[in-house]
């Protein structure tokens, strides 16, 4: 039988999930690894794709080969995240 | 974020998107071909390419004015200019008037070295065309500043998209795909990774385009301003009459003035780009960025003397540079196909929020109940 969500249960369940000490710090790190996993990557293509845009105005040759590699970045993770992944028996893929 | 903000992001997404999607997506189809312009003009267009001999002379550009002139006796040239891709090649723009629209242009390129007629590119085309659905939706400024307008919708659709990002996507992990459970999700999961993938790239696109919709509001703010400033000399005096100046005396006065920059286009009097007395020369610098700003040099094109050089103020330099990032042509044919990857990912994000806005109308109570965090 499920056992009822009280503050205990939960101090334990977050003891199980990260470790003993500082409960706030650990829900707080919980939480900065979740922001991380939600916004992480959206972030870093964000970031590449300006540097590539930007970069290829400002300069000229090879830096330009460069500045393109940091563009097909995003559009090899689309790819990626469409094609290439394992996938679940329920048929959701799991990256 | 709570449900009541959410839902609020997501009525601006939904709205946003469902008024501006089909200009856009007719923007990023007509968007794609003008990516390889150049390569489908020298396709379609009759142009020699220029073997360029750097030991060999340059012909007087008065004498080449005088060629391209023979070309189109009845029409006056309006503007000279220089294409940094095809050294060695100058371009000459003729019509009736002075002020006549741009589609009563002609052009007639020439050989800086041999005078020899190397093309004459033609606004008939069907990539002209495309150009101006895709400028103006053959509409002229209405057409321009509506553009813009939509442009501007799209730049709230985007941000309302990443609001809602984070309320969709919380359970998940990133580029989840569920490709076997339903259509609808993966339409969904397909939208929600492209779309958060090329946001950047989206939104420069997007950003750009309003700025260059707003190009003859910048062009007037320019004509008015600094233009006004600059001629302000010649208020009152009546407007000059051909023969003008010497153009290579003109072309040496703006490079002497602007040593280490190049001519990009040079402007006859009582065009848009210049006054009724002045020849103005528009120099470029020489770096990748530099290339992209001009500084105009106004030459007396009676006296031949220089009366003012300045450069441009912020907004045109914003839509010098904002040109570039919005159709891609910066970086060779790798960027051009990057760019191209970039448009046809955009329109697969305009297509699936169409189909989701579609078959998701009937169950927006059940969606918005999903969302509700469950309370512990």
């Amino acid at each position: 039988m499920e056992q009822p969500r009280t503050e205990k249960n939960i101090e334990e369940s977050v003891e199980i999930l990260y470790g003993r000490g500082n409960i706030q710090q650990r829900v707080s790190e919980g939480m900065l690894k979740r922001w991380w996993t939600l916004w992480g990557y959206p972030l870093i293509m964000f970031v590449l794709i300006m540097v590539g845009l930007i970069g290829a105005l400002v300069e000229d040759g090879w830096w330009d080969l460069f500045f393109c590699l940091l563009l097909i970045f995003p559009l090899y993770k689309i790819c990626h995240h469409y094609y290439g992944t394992q996938n679940n028996k329920k048929g959701d893929r799991i990256n | 974020m709570q449900v009541k903000t959410a839902r609020r992001w997501y009525y601006w997404h939904k709205w946003t998107s469902l008024v501006c999607t089909l200009f856009l997506l007719m923007l990023s189809l007509t968007g794609l071909p003008l990516i390889f312009h150049e390569e489908i003009d020298h396709l379609t267009m009759d142009m020699k390419e220029v073997v360029l001999d750097k030991n060999a002379p340059d012909i007087l550009l008065d004498s080449l004015a005088v060629r391209a002139q023979q070309e189109h006796p009845a029409e006056h040239i309006r503007y000279v200019f220089w294409d940094a891709d095809h050294p060695g090649m100058v371009t000459f723009d003729l019509a009736d008037k002075p002020d006549a629209p741009p589609d009563h242009s002609h052009y007639v390129s020439l050989n800086e070295k041999t005078g020899e007629i190397m093309g004459k590119p033609r606004t008939d085309t069907l990539i002209y065309k495309i150009l101006e659905l895709h400028t103006d939706m053959f509409l002229g400024i209405g057409g321009k500043l509506f553009l813009g307008l939509m442009g501007i919708l799209f730049m709230i659709a985007l941000i309302s998209g990443v609001m809602l990002y984070g309320p969709i996507m919380r359970k998940f992990d990133f580029g989840m795909v569920r490709k076997y459970k339903s259509k609808r999700l993966k339409w969904l999961d397909t939208h929600n990774l492209l779309g958060i993938v090329i946001l950047a790239w989206t939104a420069v696109v997007g950003f750009t385009g309003i700025i260059n919709a707003m190009s003859d509001v910048v062009l007037g703010l320019w004509q008015q301003g600094q233009l006004k400033e600059m001629v302000a000399p010649y208020e009152g005096q009546k407007p000059i009459t051909r023969p003008y100046s010497s153009l290579d005396e003109a072309l040496a006065t703006a490079k002497k003035a602007a040593p280490n920059m190049d001519a990009s286009i040079i402007t006859f009097p009582g065009t848009m780009f210049s006054s009724q007395h002045h020849y103005a020369v528009f120099m470029r610098g020489k770096t990748a960025l530099t290339a992209r700003l001009l500084m105009p040099a106004l030459i007396d094109a009676k006296t031949g003397t220089l009366t003012d050089i300045r450069k441009m103020p912020w907004y045109v330099n914003t839509l010098f540079i904002s040109e570039p990032l919005h159709f891609g042509d910066y970086g060779g044919m790798t960027l051009k196909i990057i760019w191209a990857l970039f448009d046809i990912a955009t329109i697969i994000v305009l297509i699936t929020g169409l189909y989701l806005w579609w078959v998701r109308r009937k169950s927006e109570k059940t969606r918005w109940n999903n969302l509700v965090p469950k309370k512990i």
